[in-house]
């Protein structure tokens, strides 16, 4: 009897830490922060139940003085525990996004696979504010439109906050943010902003993206065009090797034809000069790729984390501007999708 | 204290009159020398007049007065006779049934087994029902049921020992067992706490169950059963078996975990079958005792683990709902209990009202009444379908309890408190012993030679031993 009573008396001294309702809770999925004349704006969108959103804003002059002033107009306790998303003015990734990272990894509540994204000529809140069209709410909206333009064209590339952090904390690291916007109503996803140290310096643009992840072993599959044939990549491996302080890039790419508007035999001599074209368009992709990487000093490859590792000596500040590097590819179509034969030859033939 | 008997026919009755007063006590005077007594309320008529009275009548009519005990003694058409020699064992057999020849000039007395059928007659079992199988189950009378035994183990080391337990009832309560398997030393201390047992009567097994087992833990340490096939199979393991008049039920001992887990039926189905649904009645096992305390952990302290479509819904369900969520599965809980209560309790025909409105109380109305959400209910039906898998009512209230400590543990402390009922739960399994076998085994400590036919079952041409817990005669197959 004693026990019992001893036990129950330990179970009563927690106080029912942490003890929440679940009608208590108002479940912060998103965040988005503008800043305009050194004000922090957010806002917070709410899930009240699987159908509706709400989106309540706050402002201040730093994020936490921002946040209480949101937290102020909710009649429940916030609670970040689902917290997905973060989107964050391209304008403040410019000026330096130390700020708001800084303040995200303190947070306790929070976990750490946030995914964050950049939004471009646009107002965070205006995309919040956007009705979803197919899924239920605004965070996974968000994602999925990410997940999928990533599945089927591998141009954007999901960046969590554990990993931001990671390569901020590590040498010869750049991050790269996915950036978003809004095109006649909808949200679109842009391109690929890339970052030197904290600050936003640059874009890639759509193709560069690709190639981007392609070197990233990130891309799922891609259409790449040559001169009216249009190849769909559906594998691809790379490598980046250092040998003797020469960068060895290799990329290994598999795919089919997908569409053509030109006459073609399908003969070996046909396809080799297909794989010939392709693996010079990548080559030349790849090399556009570093020297963009090299132009904005963006180190977004991680080549200077290679040389770090191997021998730190040899990492200087500025080891981006004399790297010599060599790129191989290799490629091959392995057929022309379902048919045998192009349809042009078939006319052909009957007439 | 015993009083010796008389010699005179005519004291004796007297006496007789005087320790039973009762209307169904009959005596009978054939003549001077020879008269007989019977109770007639557990006496049958027919025997009594078609054997006893013929012999008699057959037997004083060729013999002298001299000799008269002796012959009718060895002339008596009915099998069984038993000498009498005190007024103690008089009023035993009498209420037993028999009847009690006297005659003048003989201190003993002669004790016929008239006795009237009192019992039901074998009948399928109903609680441990099984699609295959036999389908006889024990009845109240001690002799039929150690008969069904006997009909299935033809072996001569099959040992009954028989006791005479309750001061009162004078209740015959038989242990079982195989000398050559079975333990010994837990028959000696059986037999030890049974010879000891001075109580004034036993009505039901459960009363020696509580004298032969001093842990009062929640968890049964014997097994109760109510099939004869059951109890055969415990028996060529090398257990135990205790066995009362009056009760249809027997026990066998030691019980396991892992024998509350099996059925009669896993014997009868292909073993790969057996072994899935054996290994779902222990998935039950836990789902049983934790989902509640799992679902108020979750809900009340650790929503981070739910998938944010599920706690949107979860929230929709609960805005309406006022009080907390611990509290709304306690009520449904003790709903819960209650209807199945009554539901034992009820006559089978009011049964179906019964389930009608528990159906409509759980189901509809207390979700629309705003008292509970509909996951409370789910969670609870979960649980209380799980913990019906199992057909011993006593494990079925252990889990009961345990579940609640559980329970109150996880709406204190959320997931951290779950944590530690469940090192609770756990050390006190593996702190139970059943006559000194531990309570989990064959998994705690791990046993290779009987994990074969624990949740995995192997056929039964490749089992080749006994549990070596209970036996040292461990070979069952030979090779």
């Amino acid at each position: 009897m004693k026990k019992l009573i001893l036990i129950f008396i330990i179970l009563l001294l927690t106080g029912c830490m942490n003890y929440n309702e679940l009608n208590n809770l108002a479940i912060i999925t998103t965040i988005g922060i503008d800043k305009d004349n050194d004000n922090y704006n957010v806002s917070f969108l709410v899930s009240t139940d699987t159908e509706s959103n709400i989106v309540i804003k706050g402002n201040g002059k730093n994020i936490s003085l921002s946040f209480d002033d949101a937290i102020k107009k909710l009649s429940k306790n916030a609670y970040f525990g689902h917290l997905k998303l973060i989107l964050i003015d391209s304008k403040i990734a410019k000026e330096g996004i130390t700020d708001v990272i800084d303040f995200l990894i303190r947070n306790y509540e929070t976990i750490k696979k946030i995914r964050l994204v950049l939004v471009e000529d646009a107002k965070t809140s205006d995309i919040l504010n956007i009705p979803i069209k197919l899924d239920n709410f605004s965070s996974n909206n968000i994602l999925n439109i990410l997940s999928s333009s990533n599945k089927r064209l591998s141009n954007s590339h999901d960046v969590l906050l554990s990993d931001f952090v990671y390569k901020i904390i590590n040498y010869g690291y750049d991050n790269v943010l996915p950036v978003i916007t809004i095109n006649n109503g909808d949200i679109e996803v842009k391109n690929i902003g890339i970052f030197n140290n904290d600050k936003l310096v640059g874009y890639l643009d759509e193709y560069l993206s690709v190639i981007f992840n392609i070197l990233t072993n990130n891309a799922n599959s891609f259409n790449i065009n040559l001169d009216g044939i249009m190849i769909k990549i559906d594998s691809s491996k790379s490598s980046i090797k250092l040998k003797d302080s020469t960068y060895h890039f290799y990329v290994d790419i598999k795919g089919f034809i997908i569409e053509s508007n030109k006459k073609l035999e399908y003969t070996n001599e046909d396809m080799s000069n297909i794989n010939k074209l392709l693996k010079e368009k990548i080559k030349y992709s790849v090399d556009n790729l570093i020297n963009y990487s090299i132009l904005s000093n963006s180190d977004i490859l991680g080549l200077g984390n290679l040389l770090y590792r191997k021998d730190f000596y040899l990492y200087k500040k500025d080891y981006l501007k004399s790297i010599n590097y060599e790129i191989n590819i290799s490629s091959s179509i392995q057929n022309q999708g379902a048919l045998e034969k192009s349809l042009k030859d078939v006319i052909d033939e009957k007439n | 204290m015993v009083i010796t008997l008389n010699k005179n026919i005519n004291i004796v009755f007297n006496d007789i009159k005087k320790i039973c007063k009762s209307p169904d006590l009959n005596i009978r005077i054939i003549n001077d020398n020879i008269g007989y007594i019977f109770l007639e309320s557990v006496s049958s008529d027919d025997k009594i007049s078609n054997f006893l009275v013929k012999s008699i009548l057959n037997t004083i009519n060729h013999t002298s007065k001299f000799n008269l005990y002796k012959k009718i003694k060895n002339n008596f058409l009915n099998s069984k006779v038993v000498v009498i020699k005190s007024y103690k064992d008089l009023y035993y057999y009498l209420t037993c049934g028999y009847t009690i020849v006297v005659i003048n000039g003989y201190k003993n007395k002669l004790a016929i087994e008239t006795r009237e059928n009192l019992d039901r007659g074998i009948t399928e079992p109903t609680v441990e029902t099984t699609i295959k199988g036999p389908k006889d189950s024990f009845c109240e009378n001690i002799n039929k049921n150690i008969g069904l035994i006997r009909k299935r183990i033809k072996d001569s080391n099959l040992s009954i020992k028989q006791y005479i337990v309750g001061r009162r009832t004078k209740t015959s309560v038989n242990i079982l067992y195989i000398k050559d398997i079975a333990n010994y030393n837990i028959v000696k201390s059986i037999d030890r706490k049974i010879n000891s047992i001075d109580i004034d009567g036993i009505i039901d097994i459960n009363y020696i169950k509580d004298f032969i087992i001093e842990n009062s833990s929640t968890f049964p340490l014997v097994i109760n059963t109510e099939r004869p096939d059951v109890c055969t199979s415990h028996l060529l393991e090398g257990k135990i078996i205790i066995m009362m008049d009056n009760c249809p039920n027997a026990i066998i001992i030691p019980g396991l975990l892992i024998n509350f887990i099996h059925s009669a039926e896993d014997n009868y189905s292909k073993s790969i079958n057996s072994s899935i649904t054996r290994f779902l009645r222990f998935l039950a096992l836990i789902i049983t005792i934790t989902t509640p305390a799992l679902y108020i952990a979750i809900t009340t302290f650790n929503q981070e683990i739910l998938p944010d479509t599920l706690l949107l819904s979860l929230i929709t369900q609960r805005l309406k709902v006022p009080f907390p969520n611990s509290l709304s599965i306690f009520i449904l809980m003790i709903t819960f209990e209650i209807l199945r209560e009554s539901d034992i309790r009820l006559p089978s025909q009011m049964g179906t009202s019964i389930s009608v409105v528990g159906a409509l109380v759980l189901g509809e109305a207390a979700v629309s009444a705003g008292l509970v959400s509909p996951m409370a209910v789910i969670v609870i039906a979960i649980t209380s379908i799980t913990g019906l898998l199992f057909v011993d009512p006593d494990i079925i209230n252990a889990f009961r309890i345990w579940r609640i400590i559980f329970l109150i543990f996880s709406s204190f402390m959320g997931i951290i408190g779950f944590v530690c009922a469940g090192i609770l739960f756990i050390t006190k399994l593996c702190s139970l012993e059943a006559f000194g076998v531990p309570y989990l085994e064959p998994y705690s400590p791990f046993n290779k030679s009987i994990f074969n036919d624990s949740i995995i079952t192997k056929p039964r041409n490749k089992l080749f031993t006994r549990e070596n817990y209970i036996t040292k005669n461990i070979r069952r197959l030979k090779k």
